[in-house]
């Protein structure tokens, strides 16, 4: 075999590189939902970054001389009660949205990946108490637990984010374990113990990537379900304080204001959450369908 | 139930041992007792593996961990399952290097992944290193499990059906690397099978395992020209030979492996037995181990059965000399 006859394609270690990243956005631009949910995701963030630099109008400031004022080139988004820019108020949701969005699928990843390693690779007595803990958890319905952990640690964005990777932890233990039961179980797991390796190297190795696709796909579902709670419980009045401009709790001040014609106050701040909600979904059901090894 | 049961046997630095039996004879519970490999609820319960004299059983967790890859490799049977998919061949190659000489730097062990490589005759060796399993055909793949193995020079290697999961003519070929790599590194083998012809090739002794014992032992030579008990004998028989053909259907052992949970009292192979099926003594004495030629066998017909076959290994011989 000389040379010229063979060209391999070459795969090296997983990096991120500039071609990487064009293969990645060449791949999305080439699928339809995930082409979607992308374009939903560059609006929002776009917005939410971008927002205060371009409009910068003080979401919090009021205006009597404007109150309700219809959506026009002046407000595009109209104005509330008090006078306050909507626009300005929505893109500054997107903001709180979106953080804790990122923050709870971080924390909720790590910790919940983490019980789930844990009970599947220990098995015992281990695995029982941290699977029954998590049963535990899931036997309320999660928004009346994340109610109950804010009305408990006192209203707030930061409890209500707390609420929230409570309330998703579970999911993540339950889906990492029955991977993990499902990789230890592999050849290769005994082949790396038949080189010699250690416990804990050899899960980390080994066992995380595999993993990793499942932790991904419940990463973005759970983005979505933290949007929606957040904003859930900022519509109970137990997330975002008055005047915080969060969408859950901006709906609430706006639903008076529709019985009155006054529609933009609420409407926008939904429309907010649907983007948002619907783009993590997309992304999650495709990327489901793309990585799940056992759809196969 | 004891899958392994009163097993003793030596390899020699160099020597390839062939263990053969049917599925659930043992051979695999022996394999992995040997490297303490067992899964509980398993458990070895008894016994002792002296390696360079070390007794392997009383060694702790911490130093076994070291035996395992450097001084005792295992080769599996299943090269799709054996190698991590989301982990590159050379990757794997080098984590069992540095597993064991963590003072090796990165690039030494690469290099040294691709001498592996060239080795187990993996073709372009130095671009193959970067390449996923699945890129690999079963036959490479199978070779670098072979250099896994290899990696850090292990005195002793288990092979443990290394060609079932491969078609025949790359059997052959992996069997030859296999052959080459082991005979250049002075390693020993211990060859765990069901195929009696990849024994007569490649082994310098047999062992033949029935219900996890080992019923006989002896050297290829004399277990094909003469086998002493009739389950070896059975065993032969059953390989498939065009010229046998002729003669009706592939001849079987009647009957299944009997339960180890609930062994017969006497000899495990009587119940299938040509030879002793309702003799007393099968039924009721357990075999001893007799010594027969330059091997040993379980049988309580050994005796008659080796004087039995001295015209014909005479017959052999007279034959070899010509």
């Amino acid at each position: 075999m000389s040379a010229q006859t063979t060209i391999i394609k070459r795969t090296a270690r997983p990096r991120i590189t500039f071609e990487g990243v064009t293969a990645a956005l060449r791949f999305i631009l080439l699928d339809p939902t995930l082409l979607i949910a992308f374009l939903l995701m560059v609006l929002l963030v776009g917005l939410a970054l971008l927002g205060p630099l371009l409009w910068g109008i003080d979401p919090l400031k009021l205006d009597f001389g404007a109150v309700f004022a219809a959506p026009s080139p002046q407000h595009p988004m109209g104005t509330d009660s008090l006078g306050r820019d909507i626009f300005a108020r929505f893109y500054s949701g997107a903001q709180i949205s979106l953080t804790v969005g990122v923050v709870a699928v971080v924390f909720g990843a790590v910790l919940g990946g983490a019980v789930g390693l844990i009970a599947g690779m220990s098995g015992g007595w281990v695995d029982v108490l941290l699977m029954r803990t998590m049963d535990a958890i899931l036997a309320f319905p999660p928004l009346v637990l994340a109610m109950a952990i804010t009305i408990g640690l006192g209203a707030g964005i930061e409890t209500a984010a707390i609420a929230i990777i409570v309330t998703t932890i579970p999911w993540y233990a339950r889906l990492v374990r029955s991977d993990v039961l499902r990789v230890r179980s592999m050849p290769f797991i005994e082949a790396a113990v038949a080189i010699g390796m250690a416990r804990w190297p050899m899960i980390r190795r080994h066992v995380v990537p595999h993993i990793m696709p499942t932790l991904l796909i419940q990463a973005a579902a759970s983005f979505g379900y933290a949007i929606l709670a957040l904003a859930a419980l900022g519509f109970v009045g137990l997330g975002a304080q008055i005047p915080t401009p969060e969408w859950g709790a901006m709906i609430t001040e706006g639903l008076s204001d529709a019985l009155t014609g006054r529609w933009w106050v609420g409407v926008f701040p939904g429309v907010g959450i649907l983007l948002a909600v619907t783009a993590a979904n997309l992304f999650a059901d495709r990327a489901r369908d793309l990585l799940d090894i056992r759809a196969e | 139930m004891r899958a392994v049961r009163g097993v003793s046997f030596e390899v020699r630095r160099g020597e390839k041992v062939g263990i053969v039996g049917e599925s659930g004879s043992g051979k695999s519970a022996l394999a992995l007792s040997i490297l303490r490999l067992i899964a509980p609820p398993g458990e070895v319960v008894g016994g002792q593996v002296w390696l360079n004299d070390r007794d392997l059983m009383r060694l702790r967790e911490r130093e076994m961990a070291h035996v395992r890859g450097s001084e005792i490799a295992l080769i599996f049977q299943d090269p799709m399952t054996a190698l991590d998919p989301v982990m590159t061949i050379g990757a794997q190659i080098v984590e069992s290097i540095r597993k064991h000489r963590p003072d090796v730097s990165r690039k030494e062990a690469r290099d040294r992944a691709i001498e592996l490589l060239r080795d187990v005759e993996v073709p372009l060796a130095e671009r193959r290193i970067d390449d996923y399993p699945h890129q690999l055909s079963g036959g490479m793949r199978q070779r670098v499990v072979i250099a896994i193995a290899l990696a850090n020079d292990p005195p002793l290697l288990i092979a443990d059906e290394p060609t079932t999961a491969l078609d025949v003519t790359t059997q052959a070929q992996v069997l030859d690397v296999l052959e080459r790599a082991v005979e250049e590194r002075g390693a020993a083998v211990i060859l765990i099978t069901h195929n009696l012809g990849i024994v007569a090739d490649f082994c310098d002794s047999v062992k033949v395992m029935y219900a996890g014992r080992l019923v006989e032992q002896a050297t290829p030579t004399d277990l094909f020209r003469s086998p002493i008990h009739p389950y070896s004998e059975a065993l032969l028989r059953s390989i498939p030979d065009p010229a046998r053909l002729e003669q009706g259907p592939l001849p079987t052992i009647p009957g299944a492996p009997p339960s180890l949970a609930n062994l017969p009292a006497g000899c495990a192979f009587e119940p299938r037995c040509p030879l002793g099926r309702g003799v007393a003594i099968c039924k009721n004495t357990a075999p001893p181990v007799i010594p027969i030629g330059q091997g040993v066998a379980e049988c309580h017909f050994a005796e008659e059965r080796w004087a039995d076959n001295e015209t014909m290994r005479k017959e052999a011989a007279a034959d070899d000399r010509s």
